[in-house]
Parts: structure tokens; sequence; C-alpha cells
């Protein structure tokens, strides 16, 4: 931009930085408070994921309200010292000339008149915007308040106070994203890039488009004048102490919410549900002690005394071929020759092998 | 699928020598094999069939192993009852003992019918005892009852590969190997030689109740309290609808239900049947209990947290924090009733809350004008204002961006005729 260009001044740097800082807040609000509305979403888990998880999202949203409605003080103070000691034109009011304006842009817009509107410093566009983002601040912080202390507002509230905010909330952050993506980014985005909120200048031909009869005004030199210093002065007295007072009031309250109630916010260890998970029914299911009974004399070479190891069974001294597989030919249970125990009366031949194992000295 | 089971090679405390039968291997020819000795005939038949069935076995094992998409060939139950003769020949014997190291004597007298009508019918001695091979069979592995019950179990997982896997992830496996010897094992629920089937999926002629019976055995106490809840009543009635123990802690994968994790993923646990229209439907339950918790803040945050942390804590409250777990009553849909029962379930976590408090839970109907009109009427406020306000953003700007881009051309044509 070339320094002889004329451009007008149209925000302060406390103007700018502000609208930075309300910027930035609403924007981390959008986003910490929609992925929290609509948490099934596969972006809003991706989200919340890299932020660091839901209680982390919101403190980050409960650290931008309070950046916000610390901006929002900020900027009432600033608009009680323009119109009580600047004695500046209200010009951020809604008028009969905002109507008209209306009518007469909506001809120009489809062609039933050539006539541009004569917008003043607010044009309707801006004071729509302006106003809907004082309402919407003001409605997400009493929500926002009955959200954060639940308990303490059903003190004095119904309890369905607190599903309603949620809703209002929640559905006052889709009206107010969806009108920031439409209004704000297509009069300040789109249909002209308009940087006078960061460099704090417009353009005379920017002025012409959008301001015509502010520009008329400064022209003529009819714009608002300073007050002599010792006016501004006497009005200071007043404003500073009454500013400052807001401004601590505002600042108390504000850390009164914040601290106003812990058990909605912190996290209370839950107790673990304890419950006696084993209760056998059985007294000693598994350790049932079962009592011997005395074997049968020709048994009991079968009863394994575990003190003396198991008996072994004598081995087979000759091989088991031929008609000498057949071992109870000779060792039957009345057999003369090395005859089995009684108690193997009953064992079939197959079965010899399986304890007696070839080997040891004939006899 | 077979009943005989066809083991690996595994190694174990309580082993004679090395188990070489590889599949389908017949136990006197294992023992044959073993032993080295061979050319034994038998004058008896039964000896005839048992080498007989051994080359039968040897020879078909390459093709077995060759075809293993194909189930083994079921063994004819009688193959089985004479590879069980070498046992029972001793084992039927009455007032046959083992004398525990513990001093304990276990009777071992077994009948010859023992594994008829159980689900391991057909099934051989050494398929399970897998350490014992032939006579002497060596000190037991184990010091008393519980340490032999817990060693044979390990041959379960031999055939149940799938099963063993998990019950490894258990919390009864986790439980066993920090040394709680009382945490069941396989056989505790399945029956050492009389097992019998508890899935009823796969059997459905298995009564109802049966597993949770089961359960009672050790959880007698939470069994009392299921039993009196609204699931317990209608299941011990034969309705097999409701949640059993299983249901919410599956047999071989159940996890500590102590747990963070268990704790979170228990809303979807309930949600699996709540929120199924057509099982709900058979009771008039509404399905939008699952739906009205996420929705709800609890819900969110804890759904949340299953996906983002599932090991993080937290207090945010779930369906068992007002419902209850194993003691889970009827719903009413007296709303003074549910405030004046959720009230105390509030002030756990909120002590401060009020009755006031616990009205700001709008339970899970729907909200309509009797039940919440300021609710109702904040959301249709914006579902009319909404449309309205964004409705008009975008027709004026249709009109502005019109003008404009016609402004600009004929501008353009200004500059440049």
């Amino acid at each position: 931009m070339s320094g002889e260009a004329k451009r007008y001044l149209r925000f302060l740097v406390s103007d700018r930085v502000l609208h930075f800082l309300l910027l930035i807040s609403f924007t981390m609000l959008a986003i910490t408070g929609l992925v929290q509305k609509y948490s099934d979403a596969g972006i809003s888990v991706a989200i919340i994921q890299a932020l660091g998880g839901i209680e982390q999202t919101r403190v980050i949203h409960h650290t931008f309200a309070v950046i916000l409605i610390m901006t929002s003080i900020a900027h009432a103070v600033q608009v009680g010292y323009r119109l009580y000691v600047q004695r500046k034109a209200m010009s951020m009011l809604p008028t009969l000339g905002d109507v008209t304006d209306f009518v007469a842009a909506i001809k120009y817009n489809i062609g039933l008149s050539k006539q541009r509107p004569h917008f003043p410093r607010f044009n309707f566009m801006e004071k729509i915007e302006y106003w809907a983002v004082v309402w919407g601040t003001i409605l997400m912080t009493i929500t926002g308040y009955v959200l954060w202390n639940p308990v303490l507002t059903t003190q004095f509230l119904p309890g369905e106070v607190v599903p309603a905010a949620k809703i209002a909330h929640g559905m006052e952050a889709v009206l107010a994203v969806l009108s920031i993506i439409t209004w704000h980014f297509y009069f300040v985005h789109l249909k002209l890039f308009n940087k006078s909120m960061f460099t704090g200048y417009l353009t005379e031909e920017q002025m012409e488009e959008e301001h015509p009869q502010e520009l008329a005004k400064k022209r003529q030199g009819k714009g608002w004048r300073a007050p002599a210093p010792e006016v501004r002065y006497r009005r200071l007295k007043l404003y500073a102490p009454l500013a400052t007072l807001f401004v601590l009031v505002s600042v108390l309250a504000t850390w009164r919410w914040l601290t106003a109630e812990t058990t909605a916010i912190t996290t209370v260890p839950r107790a673990a549900i304890e419950e006696q998970a084993y209760q056998p029914l059985l007294p000693t299911p598994r350790t049932v002690r079962l009592e011997a009974t005395p074997l049968p004399t020709p048994l009991n070479v079968l009863a394994i005394d575990q003190a003396a190891g198991p008996p072994a069974p004598p081995l087979i001294p000759h091989p088991t071929e031929g008609e000498r597989a057949q071992c109870l030919l000779c060792h039957s249970v009345d057999s003369m020759i090395a005859p089995a125990p009684l108690n193997h009366s009953d064992f079939e031949e197959a079965t010899c092998i399986t304890c007696h194992s070839q080997g040891g000295e004939a006899p | 699928m077979s009943h005989r089971c066809i083991s690996g090679n595994r190694s174990r405390l309580w082993r004679t020598a090395a188990h070489e039968g590889g599949r389908a291997r017949p136990a006197p020819a294992g023992v044959q094999a073993k032993t080295g000795r061979s050319g034994f005939r038998g004058r008896i038949g039964i000896s005839a069939a048992l080498l007989a069935l051994a080359l039968a076995a040897l020879l078909l094992a390459p093709g077995r192993a060759a075809a293993q998409e194909q189930p083994p060939v079921s063994p004819a139950a009688s193959d089985a009852a004479a590879a069980n003769a070498a046992c029972l020949t001793c084992h039927q014997q009455q007032g046959l003992y083992l004398t525990l190291p513990d001093g304990q004597s276990l009777p071992v007298t077994m009948d010859s019918h023992l594994l008829d009508g159980s689900m391991h019918e057909g099934l051989r001695c050494q398929d399970c005892h897998t350490d014992i091979e032939g006579y002497p069979h060596g000190a037991p592995p184990a010091e008393d009852f519980r340490d032999l019950q817990l060693y044979y179990s390990q041959s379960c997982a031999d055939c149940h590969t799938d099963e063993g896997m998990h019950q490894v992830d258990s919390v009864h496996a986790q439980l066993q190997a920090a040394g709680v010897r009382e945490a069941a094992v396989c056989a505790d629920c399945h029956g050492g030689h009389n097992v019998q089937p508890i899935n009823r999926t796969t059997h459905p002629e298995v009564s109802p109740t049966a597993s949770a019976e089961i359960c009672a055995q050790c959880h007698s106490g939470i069994y009392a309290a299921f039993e009196a809840s609204v699931h317990g009543e209608a299941l011990v009635s034969g309705n097999s609808d409701v949640p059993t123990c299983i249901t919410c802690h599956p047999a071989h994968t159940a996890t500590d239900p102590r747990t963070l994790e268990f704790r979170l993923k228990s809303p979807e646990m309930c949600g699996s049947c709540h929120a199924d229209k057509a099982l709900m439907a058979k009771y008039g339950i509404s399905t939008d209990v699952f739906d009205t918790y996420v929705a709800d803040f609890h819900g969110t945050t804890v759904m949340m947290f299953s996906k983002t942390h599932p090991e993080q804590a937290t207090n945010k409250a779930v369906c068992i924090d007002c419902h209850g777990v194993h003691d889970i009553a009827p719903a009413t849909r007296d709303s003074t009733q549910i405030q004046a029962n959720i009230l105390p379930r509030c002030q756990e976590c909120h002590p401060d809350a009020t009755t006031n408090f616990a009205a700001s839970w709008l339970g899970h109907y729907a909200p309509n004008m009797q039940t919440a009109p300021l609710v109702t009427a904040v959301t249709w406020f914006y579902r009319i204002l909404i449309p309205m306000v964004v409705g008009f953003f975008v027709v004026y700007i249709g009109l502005d961006l019109f003008r404009h881009i016609k402004d600009r051309r004929a501008h353009r044509q200004e500059v440049q005729p």
C-alpha cells in the first residue's frame, strides 16, 4: 500500500486486540465444544484424542471460556468509556435507517434500484453480527454457568434447567458457528478481504463501498470531536472508579464461578464395587478328605504306599517269543511256575507286559 | 468333531517317558514301541485285535496328517475300550487308593463306563492322563488333590487349543498364575471324567441356568443377588433371553470385572441387549436407554473415555452405578420413584446434590411437552431459529453475491471495452 493512498482509521489497537482474543477464544470454544456435542463422530474422537482426552478438552474449553468472559468485560469497559467519557455516537445501535438500508440493499441487489444503500459507520450487516455475538456470549455464559455448576444451580432452580441449558448451549453454538461461516466469512473474507480488524484502516475505496455515509461525514468534518481535556478529566473522575469496581466485581464473580463447585468437575475416585466374589457353596469343595477303607489282603499289593514307593513288578527273565509269549500258559494264578498273585486272577494275558518288562536273570 | 484327542508332544513334570506316539497312536502300540518289545502274538483274540489296530493306526497316520482339514476319523468306542482295558485291569479293582503326599487318600477305582454319556465318551484314559506310561506310574505330580486337579487340567488345552489360549488371559488364569489355587480351571466347571456341555449355542438342550449354577459353586453370594434380580428371576423361570453370568463375564475370556476397562466397557455390555430392538420389543422395553445415556453428559464422557483412554479412571456414572450390578431391579416409569432412588446414587459423587439435581436427569425416555416442557421448548426454539437465521443469511448472501458479480463484470467491461 502506498503511503499516499488515503486511508481511514476504523479500529483502534484496543479493538483489534479484543477482536483477536475473541477470534481465538471463539474458535477454540467452537472446536472443543462441538467435538463434545457430536462426540460419536470419528473426527471428534480424533480431535479429542489429539487434545489429550475428554477431560483435557474440557479444561481447554473452560480456559477459553474464561478468556472470552474477560474479553467481554474489557469490551464493556471500553464501550462505557466511549459513550460516557468520549461521548461518541452510539453507532452500533439498530436504527430505523437500518431497515431502510436493508430494503434498499435488497432492491439494489435484485436490480430494482440503481442506488446503493447509503451505509453509516456500521452497516446493518455488521450490526446483525455484533448483536448476534453479544446475544450469543451472554447466552453461552449463562448456560455455561449452569453446566459448569449444575449442583449449585439446582439449589435455586428446578432440575430441568440443566438439560435445557445443555441443549441451548449446544444449539446456540451451532447457530454461532454457522453464522460465522456464512455471514462473517462472506462479508469480510470472500466479498472483499477486509483487513481493517488487523491493520486498523480501510481504504477510501472500501469506505465508499461499505460506509459512504460515514465517509461523507468525515469529508465534511462532521465526525466526532474529542472532548476538551478538562471535560474528559471530570468525566473520568466518575468513570474510572466505576469501571474499576465493575471489573473487580466481574472478575471476582468469574473467580467465584470457577471455584464454586468442585464435585461436578474434579474426579472423585469411584469406589470399586466390593463384592465377596469367592463364596463357595461347599465349605471346602476342593479339599474333601477322602477316608481310605482298609483293603482286603490279596489286593493290598496294589495299594501304593508312597513312603515305601510303588512295588516293582517282577521282571520277565526270559525271551517272550513263540509260545513263551503266552504268559498264562505257565504263570496263571494257579500254576506251579512263578504263579501270578491272587489279585491277578481276572487279568488278561494281553496286559501282562503293561507292567512286567523283560530283563533280569533266570532263577 | 471327533471325541478322540490327538495330542502333540509336551513336556511335563510327571513323565516317565517321552510322549512319542505322534498322531492317532493307540496306547498299547506306544508302549510296545517305547519298550522295544516286539513279536508279541496273542493267544487271546484281544491281543490280535490290539496289534491290528496299532498297525492300522500306524499305517493310517501319515494319511491323516496330510488331510488336515478333515476331522480325524472318529474311532469306534471299542477302540478306546480296548485301549483302556489295560488301565482298567488294575483300576477296576475295588478299594484302590492313591495316597497323596499330604496324607490324603484318593480313590482311584474307576468304572469301565466312566466316560459313557459324557462329552469325552470314546476317549482313552491316556488322552488326558498323558503322563501315565505303563506300571509302576511313578510318584504323583501333586502334593494334594487340588494339585492333581490343576495338573491334569493342563491336558485340556492339548485338544481344546482355542479355549486354552483364551483361558490364559482370563481372570481365573491370572489368579492361578498369582498362586490362588481355588481359581477355577477347566475341570472345575466342565467336570473331570463326567464332562458335560455348558455352551447353549452349540448345545441348545442345556438348561439356561446350567452355566450360572456352575458359577454359583464358587460365587454363591453373587449368584444369590443375581437370582433375586430382574434378570435372575427370569432366568430361573426358564427365560433364555436374559443375561446369565457368562453373558457379561465370558467363560474363557472373563477379565477382571473390577478393572477400569471393564467399568468403561460395561454400558456397551448392557447395550448389546438393551439396544436390540427385536429383543426389547418382546418385553416392551425402550431401546432408547443406550442412546439417551450416551447423549447425556455421563454417557458422552464414558464413551469418549473408552475410545481414547480406556486405562484412565473416570468416576462418571455407568449403567450399573444407578441400576446396580447383579441385583438389577426392574425399571419403573414412575418418575418420582426413580428420582427418590437416584438421589443417593447422585450424592455418592455429588455430595451436595438435591432433589432438584436428581430431577435434572430426565430418564431414558425422549423428553416431551409433559415430561420436560422447558427442554422441549428450548429444542423447538432452536429447531426453528437456526434454519430461519441461517436461511436468511444464505438467501441474502446469494442476492448480494449475484449483484456483486454482476457489478464486477460491468466494471470490467467499462475498464476494457
